[in-house]
């Protein structure tokens, strides 16, 4: 039932291909999301993969690789972004959106992961 | 039908560097020594307050961190960096005459849009900023001390003048254009090196740097690399 | 299993497909062990599936089925227009899939679904088993709402090239070979369609090559929106570079209360008709067509008699059937954008809620976002940044920011090298 009716609301908002509830795209402050349940590091930090390469380890072209930054390193980059004490070509937009504690998920998964190019992995190793 | 011979080549050319835009890069021959001098004469004096606000506006912060210190080893740290060779980089890159790969193409098309008083400011500027301390590699590592003789007293056996003699006994830079090395990110220095050493560089007057990795091995590179990564400026801690 | 929405499509379908009684024996062979996971259709969305399911869990079994032996990326094929970039820079296979990901290829069309014997019916390999099914099948388009243009002309002399490959290649050889001073006239598709700065984008690039090649040509875009994305810098670029707004103006824009709806094509005397009955004759005529989601979402019913496939944001799971997940184009996924950004990053949402729901554990709280780019010229580049979140069931859109800055060449032309490093960063990330 819940769902039969949301799809009739979202189809009256796809009409316009607007959302009703923030149709200027203006900044909603990350903190009135704070009380969602968490969005894990994997989950935020894989939407990073189509510019900086998957989980981060793409060291081939000027999109720096996230991979094996040291998680106080990476604070203080996405920080700096957020607040644009680093003016940026697009990462202070990308940055505005998080939380400080999401910040801080994404810095542990992105320390987390290999020092290494994608391509240089066998995705395989491990399997039964 | 161009369409057809495609369908049966199956490489995968979706991962390859797109080739196009290397056509949008200038082309220059490299640098004769007169030639270099006499830019190197005609290089404005540099406005550091210019420089500042250009570095700002121009959003070089964007990639070479706040303040021209970048504390990853994805894009080169500009802070203390010897002013001379920031301005020949800079010029280096508008003229085409360094070009290494796709990874380049960034500066080669922002430098089109600067003139050489911009390029003397911007190059003061950062030369004012104080060295980087080197927050690339943990602080502990051990330097081979077969490398620390090869900076300081080189190879003769394979013709290598001592690094420290034109890059100076702390990496601080040296005459003309001979640049800082210290707290240098090992990525970019290690990329460099492989680029002198297989000739994509070549902007260097009279493959005065160049000529030296020649018989360098990956492993001399890589211990340089650790090497200079680690060396802190003079006096500092 | 959705019980009560599944008795719904019965009655709305017909209980016919579902009945297993129609299917006959199924031809594959897999073992029991192990968990299969079919993907229907092998573009940006079903292949980051695959992959990202992959890197997740190395045991289950994966299928792709794709009719295509190559795909072809659309991010980039703008470009090809004027040889910025070449079609074998975007064109992929799926070797590297199959083997470094151990993803099992079937090349053929998926018909059908039977819900209830949780099978996919295949033209040509019989059924196909599944314990979850992934739908990827992209959009299709709705030539019908513009008279006299069809599915063959499209294939022959009027080429929409909206999904990249052999039409882009009609298309360029097309705008190639004009005769000059020659018209090419874009037709501009109502809302929603994929890559909504796209048509502009085209229009740039044929301009630009035009400019150099044929400069006394024309570029008319016959819009059915009144406004698009990055407008003002489209705007820009074409009045500094081509003349826009003036009698000598390369690209001509008409928006729809000008009078730029097309209504009908004249294929035989090369002419569009307009809702205002006016009549353009022009050299070249590309229609972009009104879109759809794919024909197996309607035929299957996960469309519900919608446009779109309806599905629950949480983690892409399609209304109908709980076993199934619905991403990319296809997907009723409104305020956002139909990108192939969010295509992938919905199907990372689907990898995790999948590997959650063999362990017992309800979907991962998502977030997707479309940070993509687009060219006005070479030199000329633009950033999107947009966020969403799930809020209570509904897809809120945290923030939609796109670049503003109108009088900085320098920062343009970044953003060009920008853009085109994120067409090689993301064909990357979804096929190496
Ligand atoms: C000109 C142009 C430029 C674009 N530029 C950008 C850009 O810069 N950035 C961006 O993010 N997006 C861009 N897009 C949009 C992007 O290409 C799409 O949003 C994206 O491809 C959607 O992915 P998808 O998986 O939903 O569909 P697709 O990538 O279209 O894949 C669908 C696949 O399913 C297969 N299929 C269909 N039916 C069946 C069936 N019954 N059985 C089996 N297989 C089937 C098809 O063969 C196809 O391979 C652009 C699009 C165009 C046209
Ligand atoms: C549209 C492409 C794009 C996306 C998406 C993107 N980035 Fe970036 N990122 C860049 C670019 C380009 C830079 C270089 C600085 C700049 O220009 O903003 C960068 C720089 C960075 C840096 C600084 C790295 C360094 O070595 O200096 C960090 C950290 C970073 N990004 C994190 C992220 C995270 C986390 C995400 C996902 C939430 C993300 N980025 C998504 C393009 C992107
Ligand atoms: C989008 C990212 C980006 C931006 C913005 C950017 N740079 Fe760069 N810069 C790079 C990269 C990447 C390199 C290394 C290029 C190479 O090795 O081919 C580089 C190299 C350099 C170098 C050479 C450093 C050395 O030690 O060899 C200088 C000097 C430089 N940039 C100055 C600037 C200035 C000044 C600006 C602003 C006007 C700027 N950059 C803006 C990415 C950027
Ligand atoms: C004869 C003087 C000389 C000697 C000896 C020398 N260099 Fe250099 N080096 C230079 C000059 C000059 C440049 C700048 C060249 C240019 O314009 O590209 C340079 C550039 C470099 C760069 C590029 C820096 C950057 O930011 O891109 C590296 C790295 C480097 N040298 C490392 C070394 C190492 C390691 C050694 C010892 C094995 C060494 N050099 C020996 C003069 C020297």
């Amino acid at each position: 039932m819940k769902k039969t009716l949301l799809v009739s609301l979202i189809s009256v908002s796809a009409l316009f291909g607007m959302n009703s509830a923030n149709a200027s795209g203006a900044l909603i402050p990350a903190d009135k999301f704070a009380q969602d349940p968490q969005i894990p590091g994997k989950m935020l930090g894989d939407n990073c993969s189509a510019c900086h390469g998957t989980l981060g380890r793409f060291y081939d072209e000027s999109m720096p690789p996230l991979a094996g930054i040291p998680r106080d390193v990476f604070i203080k980059l996405m920080q700096d972004f957020k607040n644009e004490v680093r003016p940026s070509i697009v990462m202070n937009h990308v940055a505005k959106v998080f939380t400080d504690k999401e910040i801080e998920r994404m810095a542990d998964y992105f320390a987390a992961q290999a020092d290494r190019p994608w391509k240089e992995e066998n995705v395989l190793e491990g399997a039964q | 039908m161009k369409f057809k011979r495609l369908l049966i080549a199956t490489g995968l050319s979706v991962f390859a560097a797109t080739s196009v835009m290397a056509s949008s890069v200038p082309h220059a021959e490299p640098w004769t020594a007169k030639e270099w001098l006499d830019a190197k004469r005609s290089m404005p004096q540099g406005d550091i307050d210019k420089g500042k606000l250009l570095a700002e506006q121009g959003y070089c912060y964007s990639c070479h961190g706040v303040e021209g210190n970048n504390p990853t080893q994805s894009t080169p740290s500009l802070a203390g960096q010897n002013a001379v060779y920031t301005y020949k980089m800079l010029s280096d890159y508008k003229s085409g005459r360094f070009y290494v790969d796709h990874k380049s193409h960034v500066m080669v098309h922002l430098m089109q849009y600067y003139d050489q008083q911009q390029m003397a400011d911007i190059a003061a500027y950062y030369a004012a900023q104080p060295l980087p301390h080197g927050e690339y590699i943990s602080k502990d590592v051990e330097v081979d001390p077969t490398i620390i003789r090869l900076v300081a007293k080189g190879d003769t056996s394979r013709m290598i003048v001592p690094c420290a003699s034109c890059h100076g006994a702390h990496g601080e830079g040296g005459m003309n254009e001979t640049p800082a090395l210290t707290g240098m990110s090992p990525r970019m220095f290690i990329r460099q090196m492989n680029a002198y050493k297989d000739g994509t560089r070549h902007n260097d007057v009279n493959s005065g740097m160049a000529q030296f990795t020649k018989d360098l091995t990956d492993e001399e590179i890589q211990a340089l690399a650790d090497y200079y990564a680690q060396l802190k400026p003079r006096g500092a801690q | 299993m959705n019980t009560l929405s599944r008795r719904e499509l019965m009655k709305r379908f017909g209980a016919a497909g579902l009945s297993m009684g129609l299917f006959g024996a199924s031809k594959e062979a897999w073992s029991k062990t192990a968990p299969h996971i079919v993907i229907v259709g092998g573009g940006i969305g079903g292949v980051s599936a695959a992959k990202y399911l992959r890197i997740l869990d190395k045991n289950v079994k994966i299928t792709i089925i794709e009719p295509n032996l190559e795909y072809v990326f659309c991010p980039g094929s703008n470009e090809v227009l004027n040889d910025f970039v070449s079609i074998e820079d975007l064109t992929v296979n799926y070797e590297n899939i199959k083997s470094r990901y151990a993803v099992n290829i079937v090349t053929d069309l998926a018909t059908d679904i039977d819900y209830a014997g949780k099978r996919v019916k295949t033209k040509a390999n019989g059924f196909i088993s599944y314990d979850k099914l992934i739908v990827a099948p992209g959009p299709d388009y709705k030539f019908g709402d513009i008279e006299g243009y069809s599915k063959q002309l499209a294939e022959g002399d009027f080429p929409h090239a909206w999904k990249a490959g052999p039409q882009t290649m009609k298309l360029r050889e097309q705008i190639h070979n004009m005769p000059k001073g020659g018209v090419v006239a874009i037709s501009s598709p109502p809302m929603p369609y994929r890559c909504p700065p796209a048509p502009y984008e085209r229009a740039s690039f044929v301009a630009e090559w035009l400019s150099h090649h044929n400069p006394t040509a024309k570029v008319l875009i016959l819009d059915s929106k009144n406004s698009f994305t990055f407008r003002k810098h489209y705007i820009d670029y074409w009045t500094k570079k081509r003349g826009f707004g003036t009698k000598e103006a390369m690209i001509e824009w008409v928006p729809a209360e000008k009078g730029g709806r097309v209504t009908q094509l004249d294929a035989a005397n090369k002419t569009l008709v307009t809702a205002d009955g006016e009549r353009i004759q022009a050299d070249v005529i590309n229609i972009i067509p009104a879109h759809t989601a794919a024909k197996f979402t309607h035929d299957t019913g996960l469309s519900q008699g919608n446009e779109w496939v309806p599905i629950d944001p949480m983690d892409y799971r399609s209304m109908v059937d709980d076993d199934v997940y619905v991403v990319g184009d296809a997907t009723e996924s409104s305020p956002m954008v139909k990108t192939g950004y969010l295509a992938s990053n919905h199907s990372k949402a689907v990898a995790q809620s999948i590997v959650n729901s063999f362990a017992g554990k309800p979907p991962v709280q998502p977030l997707y976002t479309n940070n993509c780019v687009a060219l006005a010229g070479e030199d000329y580049g633009m950033t999107i940044t947009d966020t969403f979140r799930v809020q209570n069931g509904k897809i809120v859109k945290q923030y939609g920011h796109q670049s503003t800055e109108l009088d900085n060449d320098a920062l343009h032309h970044i953003r060009a090298s920008l853009a085109m490093n994120w067409q090689r960063a993301f064909r990357r990330d979804i096929f190496e």
